[in-house]
């Protein structure tokens, strides 16, 4: 077991820079999950912890030693790869047991050890078999209980779970955070999936382009985002934005200008102390989530603001059935023809159809706001 | 389905005459592709069986164009271990072959792992540098080889041949190995790495069993090309006990100057062409891939 942190990490390849200056601290006994779309780095930035890479600049640090010159087996990692990497020729014991006899451990203690993994994750019947004669599933437990036995002191997951369908990613995400749960050791995983984020994380890493955007409780990134990238890539489906020109505000209320001549007004509750500098002119970004929108009929909204929250009235481009819920896109006509369509959710039995036109209620304490270089305007706590 | 079917038959129905015509070109092509078989068989095979044929004639009977022997003799396959030490000859080439399959194999498995793993300046190079080796006709090598082999004090030696044959059984069992080790997911030697391996451990205990069909083959190859090999065997031996096979076959004489013992030298071929065949055909079974199955998402 041991606390991990980075200081100042940094890798290039060639001239490419993949990961920028990333500091971190990962507590002792931590799930902690690095998520990011494809290419921003969180695979590098686990071999770079697993010792598979080595690091162009800054610190390695486990505990209080400094580990960035060493081997990985120096580091006591276990790693857990997205394709298992199972050794063919060798049987499922044998998988799990090579570790330790690269470390020259004792028989008796080997089997021991390799049938205590192998209880835990429930493949006892499988120990003599071939890695080819197991099922996908199977396999994952085999690479798994391989990262066990070794007793690591950190477990680095790389996207271990892509490969499985969709029901058994689920199973094996409960069984993850139970072995968590079970060890207690320190846990990094990477995925591009926010679902697998959010379920299994104490605390989230949001990686873009190398570097960190931020690290918080799934909840707190949920809730208060810290800035564009985040808000859009937790949620699903991803939040709203809707560029708007302030045109008056005062300490607890807003008049946007979303567009073709269009306001709005918000009282945004989570947003009570609005900078003094939001003055009139300045260009904002309105972030809203689909799940916190609804659906009110366009006949009652008069335009007043009430307390009940601004309405936007737009035309229904495309309804997406889930079954309990679904998603409606609604083009509000924001004047550029680029503008993505505002999703919100709705009933599963909604009335909705394509070409009707129909009204969201903008709740006020669902607001986030962004000025304009990207970042989250502060938050009421 | 089932429309598609119905539909099927009654259009072959109203076209019964393309029908049977397109049933004789099938026919006739047929025909065609078994007779080109044939005839290739017949050229490869032929030779061998006229081999055979001929050892087991003795005398003057050799002279004559006979398809099929009625009455076989076997002297000649007698003669062929008194009257010359090919018993011993046949040892040499065992020797000199399976050292040479063996130290090509490690060097190549070494090679490999090099070229085909480690990232460094030049590889694209040293591989062409590799495969140009091969290019040189033995003859062009052969006067500075001798030099060589004279120098290491290795004449007349079987040490001479092993050494001197890797000049080309090492360029495709390396390009062959690289080829293959390049196959090999890369997760699984980081696998390794995470367990502890060092490079030697990577390659001896998961590289090297997942290779077995390549090694199996490349190894088969440069066993036949040692086991045939005649110039470096004629030229960097002396005395008769030092030859192997090739040699000792080409240069069985008669009992006097003018006579070739042509029923000794078939015997003395089908002898050593056997143990070839007998190899092919046992590992044959052993040269299957698909033995990587399961190592990643299958």
């Amino acid at each position: 077991m041991a606390a991990i942190t980075l200081q100042a990490v940094d890798k290039t390849f060639g001239k490419t820079e993949v990961i920028k200056q990333v500091a971190m601290d990962i507590r002792d006994g931590e799930f902690a999950v690095f998520v990011g779309p494809s290419g921003c780095g969180k695979s590098t930035l686990l071999r770079l912890i697993a010792g598979l890479e080595e690091v162009s600049g800054g610190e390695v640090i486990f505990d209080d030693e400094t580990v960035t010159e060493q081997e990985p087996s120096e580091r006591g990692v276990a790693m857990v790869f997205q394709s298992y990497a199972l050794y063919p020729h060798m049987s499922v014991y044998d998988n799990m047991a090579f570790g330790l006899k690269l470390k020259k451990t004792e028989k008796k203690a080997i089997a021991e050890r390799v049938r205590d993994a192998a209880r835990i994750l429930q493949i006892e019947p499988l120990l003599e078999r071939k890695p080819r004669e197991l099922s996908g599933g199977q396999r994952q437990r085999v690479a798994i209980g391989r990262a066990i036995v070794r007793n690591p002191r950190v477990f680095l997951f790389d996207e271990p779970l892509s490969n499985l369908d969709a029901a058994l990613r689920v199973q094996m995400r409960l069984e993850l955070k139970r072995l968590h749960r079970e060890l207690g050791t320190t846990m990094i995983y990477v995925t591009h999936d926010q679902v697998e984020a959010m379920t299994l994380a104490d605390r989230i890493v949001v990686l873009n382009a190398g570097a960190v955007e931020q690290i918080g409780a799934p909840l707190e990134l949920y809730q208060r985002p810290r800035n564009l990238f985040v808000a859009g890539f937790i949620g699903s489906p991803k939040m709203n934005f809707i560029t708007a020109t302030v045109t008056a505000s005062n300490s607890n209320q807003l008049s946007l200008d979303i567009g073709a001549g269009r306001q709005i007004k918000i009282a945004p509750t989570n947003a009570q102390n609005l900078p003094a500098d939001l003055q009139t002119g300045s260009r904002i970004t309105l972030g809203l989530r689909p799940e916190h929108l609804s659906h009110s009929t366009p006949e009652n909204s008069t335009g007043d603001t009430k307390s009940e929250g601004a309405q936007i009235e737009g035309a229904v481009v495309a309804v997406e059935h889930l079954g309990s819920e679904a998603y409606i896109h609604l083009d509000i006509g924001t004047g550029s023809d680029a503008a993505e369509p505002l999703v919100f959710k709705s009933t599963g039995d909604t009335s909705l159809q394509v070409g009707q036109r129909a009204a969201v209620t903008i709740p006020p304490q669902a607001c986030y706001l962004f000025d304009e270089a990207g970042m989250a305007l502060p938050q009421a706590q | 389905m089932t429309e598609t079917g119905a539909g099927s038959k009654r259009i072959s129905k109203q076209n019964s005459k393309p029908g049977a015509l397109r049933k004789a070109k099938k026919i006739i092509s047929r025909l065609a592709f078994c007779g080109l078989l044939a005839i290739i068989v017949l050229y490869t095979v032929f030779p061998f069986y006229w081999a055979i044929v001929s050892s087991l004639k003795s005398g003057s009977a050799l002279f004559e164009v006979e398809f099929w022997v009625s009455q076989p003799h076997w002297d000649n396959y007698v003669s062929v271990f008194r009257e010359q030490p090919f018993g011993r000859n046949i040892l040499n080439s065992i020797f000199v072959s399976v050292s040479t399959v063996m130290l090509s194999l490690v060097l190549a498995l070494a090679a490999a792992y090099a070229i085909g793993r480690v990232q460094f300046r030049g590889r694209l190079l040293l591989m062409f540098v590799i495969l140009g080796v091969s290019m040189f006709p033995q003859i062009a090598v052969l006067s500075g080889m001798f030099e060589l082999i004279n120098a290491l004090g290795l004449y007349n030696n079987l040490l001479a041949l092993s050494f001197s044959y890797l000049i080309f059984t090492l360029p495709f069992t390396v390009w062959v190995l690289t080829t293959f080790m390049r196959e090999l997911p890369k997760e699984l030697e980081e696998a390794a790495i995470v367990d502890g391996a060092n490079p030697f451990t990577i390659v001896t205990k998961v590289f090297m069993p997942l290779m077995g069909p390549a090694l199996v083959t490349t190894g088969l190859l440069a066993f036949i090309a040692a086991w045939n090999e005649f110039l470096f065997a004629l030229t960097f031996t002396l005395s008769s006990e030092m030859r192997t096979v090739p040699v000792a076959i080409a240069l069985t004489s008669g009992a006097s100057a003018h006579e070739l013992p042509w029923g000794n030298i078939m015997a003395a071929s089908v002898i050593v062409t056997v143990p070839l065949i007998i190899l092919v055909l046992f590992f044959q079974r052993r040269i299957v891939s698909g033995l990587t199955a399961g190592a990643v998402k299958g």
